[in-house]
This record gives C-alpha cells, structure tokens and sequence, in this order.
C-alpha cells in the first residue's frame, strides 16, 4: 500500500461492513495487511468515487449464519476435487435446484480415500443481495468468503502453532467468536451476540463457552492451545479470569494474538477504543494468503459475475496490450523518422560540404587523370631503342635471330626472341654474352633444339624471354 | 473437449489476427520507413566517399597544376575522334614518308575513351631494312608528343637485313581544354 496525505493504492484489499454503517477496509501491503475505518458508506463511496483509494481486486464476506451447512464425506483427495464433487451432492444436501445455490467447501478432515468438508450453501439471492451492498458503494469483489473462514485464516496468519489444536477465541464486547482449529483445519464454530447482557452476564457466558470447548477439544492428552483476539480489554479479562478465577488453564497455554491496527480514513490516526477489531480481523481474514494467485477454493461469488470480472478484465489486458502496441509501433516509427531525419540532415551538410569545392576538385581531378595519363604515355621513352641497341651490341655473330617480340604494358616489358645458332653450346652462350648489356642481362633461353637440315647439316633453334620489369 | 477445442480455436484466431495486424502494420509503417532509410544511408556513404575523394584532390592539387602546366605544351586534342586519329595517322606518315620501308598495312583500333581523355590506337606493319625500322622507332621514341610504341614484333625477311615490322602505337588527347586552377579559384 502506498500512502501519499489520503491516496491509497493497493492490489487486494476487503471490506467488512459494521452494522452501524461504517466499513473497515483491509489493504495489502506487500505481506503486511492495515485497516481502514470509514465513518459511514457514503465516505467510502466518495473515496472510491476521488481515487484517494484505489484497489485493483477487492474481497468481502457474509455471516455464517446466513448459510446452511452441511457436513459431507466425499471419495476425494483433495478440496478441489472435493469441490467439484459437491455439485453433484447439492441436490440431496438442500431441496432447491442446484442453478439457484453458490456453495463453498471448508476441509474437515482427510485420509487416504476420502474427505470430510463442510459444505457451506448460499441461495443466489442472498449473495445477489450482498453484492447489491457492495455495488452500492462502488465495488464488485472478486472474492466473497465466509466471516468465520476469514477470522480462522487471520489467526492461521498470526498465529505461530498453525499445526497444534487451538480454540480460538475473537471477543469484541459485542459478540464472542469461537473456532476450533485441528491441524490448521476449521473444524467447529460458534458465534454468540450479547445483545442485552450486562458485562459480567457475557464475561460469564464467554468463560463457560470456552471452557466448554476445551474440554471438547483436548486430544490424545494434550492441551489445547487457546488463541485470544479482540480489543484490549475483553482480551485481558478473559485471560486473566482463565488463569486465576477458574484455574483451570496453565497461562503457557494462553496465546493473545495482535488485532490489526485501524486507522480513520479521515486524519489516518489509529482508532483507540477496538470497536471494530472483529470487522477488522474478518476483513484483514478475507485477504487470500497467497495474494495474487487467485485460485481459492472458497469463494462464494457466483460463476456469471466471475465471468463477468474475467471479461472485464480480459477487455481491460487486451486494451492496455493494444495501447501499448500501438504506443510502441509509434516509438519505433518516430524512432526511424527521428534517424532518416538525422541522416538527412547528415547528408544536407556533406552537401554544403562538397558544393563550394566540387567544381574546383573536378578541374583537379581532370587534370590529374589526364596527367597520369601523359605521364604513363611518356615514361620509358627510348626503351625500344635501347633494347635494339643492346641485341645489335651483344648478339655475337653465331646468333641470329629470326623473330622479336616486344610488348609493354604499365608494369613491365617483356621481350621474346627465336633465333638460330650452328650449335647448342652457341645458343646457351646467348645469355653469358648479355651479362653485361643492362636490359638484356636476364634473358632466358627456354627451349633450343637441334633441327636437321637438307644436306645432312642440322641448326639450333631457340626461343629467349626476357622481362624489363626494372627499368633504370 | 468441445470447448477446449473451440477455446484453442479462438487462440488461433487471435494469433493469426495478431500476426496479420502486425505483417500490415510493418508493411504500411516499418518498411517504407527502412527503405527510406537504407536509401538515405547509400546516399549519404557516397557522399562521405565523394568529399574524401574531393579533399585528396584538393590536397594534390598544388602538385598536379604545376605538373600540369609543365605539360600543357604535350596536351593536344580537341577536336573530334576522327579529327584526332587523322592528325595521329598524318603524325606517323609524316615520320615514316622520309624512310625507305614500305607500309604494308595501317589499321585504326577502336580508341579508349576516359572521362578527361582518349586514347587513340593504330596498328601498322611495314617492311625495310633494318636501319629504316630502327630509325622509325628511334623517330616515335624522340617524338615529344605523347606518342607510344606498345607493342613491336619484327620477323626477319627473304633479305639479309630486311626486317617484316609490327607496330602497335598509342596516343593521348584530351577531351576538353581545362583553364587554369588560378581562374577556376578565382571564380
């Protein structure tokens, strides 16, 4: 819960409605749970109405003794299949079609095979008129609970002997609560209301009422634990009249549990007086443990206005999911023009870059290619000549030569010759008589051969190659 | 089982409806968009490349108009294809008229044609003594216009000192008169 002045935020809170028109409010707060206390339901109405109190999924719950219960044994393992087994039970449970009934179960005992529950049967109506209350104050909950599960499951919460057998008493001045909790399952309930009574009449009959239990629920030898709530005062006489007037329970065996604290949702300062410490326990008990997950078994609220909650909260998903596509479909695209505009702009000042010298590097450019161009046209000026002075100054006399072949291109020249000699040893002389013409001196005979002629003589004929790679 | 199967039925719906929305919405906003820009970027890396190019040529160009005008008195050529290979042709008959070969054949190649010159090609083969080809190649060599022998292939002839020659010659023109980079600046 988030608290800013009045702003109150929350995922789950409940409402406990007081029978003098006022409602306490539970609100989570991650794993801690604060009561609200609204003077009347038109203030909670105008809270809702101003979004000082913002709540996403709200619980609620109706009296016990409004519903019928009906103990049942059931071939099933667990509650959920329990559950669902009950519906085809209803019929012999309560003489009214199943179609106008909402039931829960509360688990009883189990063993192997089966299940023992407390089916807890509401008619339609009764819930419809419920949530008729809750609507005319501005909510629909999500989950309806009955008040006694709520305060067994807020003295599971708070109490630290969850495994033990407890009595658990909740006495607010009004009326005395008493559960009876076996392994942290609700096996027994019973409420008085002490409408009418003096103080020491209820004090009396609250004390024989639970020593009445106790006696009903030690087990195996041991004592049952007793767990005490309530306001302040009921909650220390009962302790203290068990202890010394009665004698008959070991102060060990006393555990005073914490009423959530309230505060008025007018100046938030906590309500001393523990008027509505019941509403409170039963509103804070309402709030499932495993908030957030949704999946309880008890809940009393019928299947069409689930669907109706789950529709409306499928159609609030599927617009937020859509929003946010869209939202992010408009980043992404305002992401690209933002870029293209980026780079546009980039391109706008290569542009004004490149425009005051495009003419003036174009001239440079032109002129440079034509200047390379002359250069590589002028270069090795006089390597022709140079190479037919050197043949005509080193090929000795024994050699001649029949065919030259000079080509050039940007890198080198390369010359091939064919040519004749008498003998083979004259051809292979060709390239020692050339070690000092500056050309030539890398001339290579790669092929002579001995040809006979018409007479009975023969010849040497030849091919040479020689590369002018390195012209100096 | 039947409302499993219509429930999937939905899913599929809502993903196909999904998918379609999207490939729409990627063809009607995303794409133009990505091509828009992949378009922008090509342009604008060819105009990073073109001004880098342009501050090289800006950087050589002290060098290049000095070298440029050393050479300006070579650079010829402004006229015509046919106006350039006749003067070329006339150039080379001009050096072998006074030699005693005999021109068996002049061939005009196919010129090569760059942004700021031409290249003109002629192949002729002529035969003679030895000497006269030699002088006609020492003529071509000593020439100060931009004449080239590429290639040469000399066969030896019926004679003694006569000589069957190939010539492959080359010549540079310019394709335009450039001014001055002084003009051009000070414009």
């Amino acid at each position: 819960m988030t608290t800013s002045k009045k702003a109150v935020n929350s995922k789950w809170a409940s409402v406990s409605f007081a029978d003098d028109d006022s409602i306490v409010v539970s609100i989570l707060d991650n794993d801690s749970i604060e009561c609200l206390w609204f003077e009347s339901r038109e203030q909670f109405r105008q809270a809702l109405d101003s979004k000082m109190l913002r709540v996403k999924k709200w619980a609620t719950t109706v009296r016990w003794s409004d519903s019928i219960l009906k103990p049942l044994t059931l071939p099933a393992r667990d509650l959920r299949e329990a559950v669902k087994m009950v519906q085809f039970e209803l019929p012999s449970l309560v003489p009214i079609p199943a179609e106008h009934l909402v039931y829960g179960c509360i688990p009883l005992k189990s063993n192997e095979v089966t299940m023992d529950v407390l089916v807890c049967v509401f008619k339609n109506d009764d819930i419809a008129s419920h949530l008729d209350v809750c609507e005319s104050v501005g909510i629909l909950p999500s989950r309806i609970c009955l008040d006694t599960v709520a305060v067994h499951s807020q003295f599971q919460r708070e109490s630290a002997y969850g495994s033990d057998t407890q009595l658990q008493v909740l006495c607010d001045g009004i009326r005395g609560t008493l559960l009876t909790s076996v392994d942290g399952r609700l096996c027994e309930m019973s409420q008085q209301r002490y409408g009418g009574l003096s103080s020491d009449e209820r004090q009396q009959l609250l004390f024989s009422d639970i020593l009445h239990r106790k006696q009903n629920t030690g087990t195996n030898g041991t004592e049952a634990k007793i767990l005490l709530a309530g306001c302040a005062d009921s909650v220390s006489r009962v302790r203290d009249e068990l202890v010394s007037a009665h004698g008959q329970v070991a102060p060990g065996d006393i555990v005073c549990i914490p009423t959530p604290c309230i505060r008025s949702f007018t100046d938030f300062a906590p309500l001393e007086n523990g008027r509505y410490c019941y509403e409170a326990f039963v509103a804070s008990g309402a709030i499932p443990v495993e908030a957030g997950s949704g999946d309880h078994e008890f809940n009393l609220l019928p299947a069409a206005v689930r669907g109706k909650i789950e529709r409306k909260s499928l159609v609030t998903n599927a617009t937020l999911t859509l929003a946010l596509a869209g939202l992010v479909l408009v980043a992404a695209w305002l992401c690209l023009i933002a870029a293209n505009h980026r780079i546009l702009r980039y391109s706008k000042y290569l542009d004004s870059q490149i425009l005051p010298i495009k003419d003036l590097a174009g001239s440079v450019e032109a002129k440079r290619q034509i200047v390379e161009a002359m250069q590589y046209q002028l270069s090795d000026k006089g390597l022709v000549v140079a190479v037919l002075e050197e043949l005509y100054k080193y090929t000795p006399n024994e050699i001649s030569i029949s065919e030259l072949e000079l080509a050039r291109d940007s890198n080198k020249a390369v010359l091939r010759l064919r040519g004749r000699s008498d003998i083979l040893s004259n051809a292979f002389g060709y390239t020692d008589a050339l070690q000092e013409a500056k050309l030539l001196r890398r001339l290579n005979i790669e092929d002579a051969q001995q040809v006979p002629r018409p007479g009975g003589s023969s010849v040497v004929e030849f091919r040479a190659e020689c590369v002018l790679g390195d012209m100096e | 089982m039947k409302s499993q199967r219509r429930s999937n039925e939905k899913i599929l719906a809502a993903v196909t409806l999904v998918v379609v929305i999207g490939a729409v919405t990627y063809t009607m906003v995303i794409e133009p968009q990505l091509k828009a820009r992949k378009k922008l970027i090509t342009e604008m890396r060819g105009k990073q490349l073109e001004l880098i190019k342009m501050k090289g040529e800006m950087l050589l160009k002290d060098r290049v108009e000095q070298t440029y005008r050393e050479m300006e008195s070579l650079i010829q050529g402004f006229g015509s294809d046919q106006q350039e290979i006749s003067e070329f042709s006339r150039e080379l008959n001009d050096l072998y008229s006074k030699l005693s070969v005999s021109i068996r054949s002049v061939k005009i190649l196919p010129l090569l044609r760059e942004e700021h010159y031409r290249k003109l090609f002629i192949r002729t083969e002529m035969a003679g003594a030895i000497r006269d080809i030699a002088r006609f190649v020492s003529a071509v060599e000593t020439q100060a216009k931009p004449l080239r022998i590429e290639q040469l292939n000399l066969t030896a002839g019926d004679a003694v000192d006569h000589v069957r020659a190939s010539f492959l010659l080359t010549k540079v023109v310019s394709v335009e008169r450039l001014d001055g980079l002084e003009v051009e600046m000070d414009k």
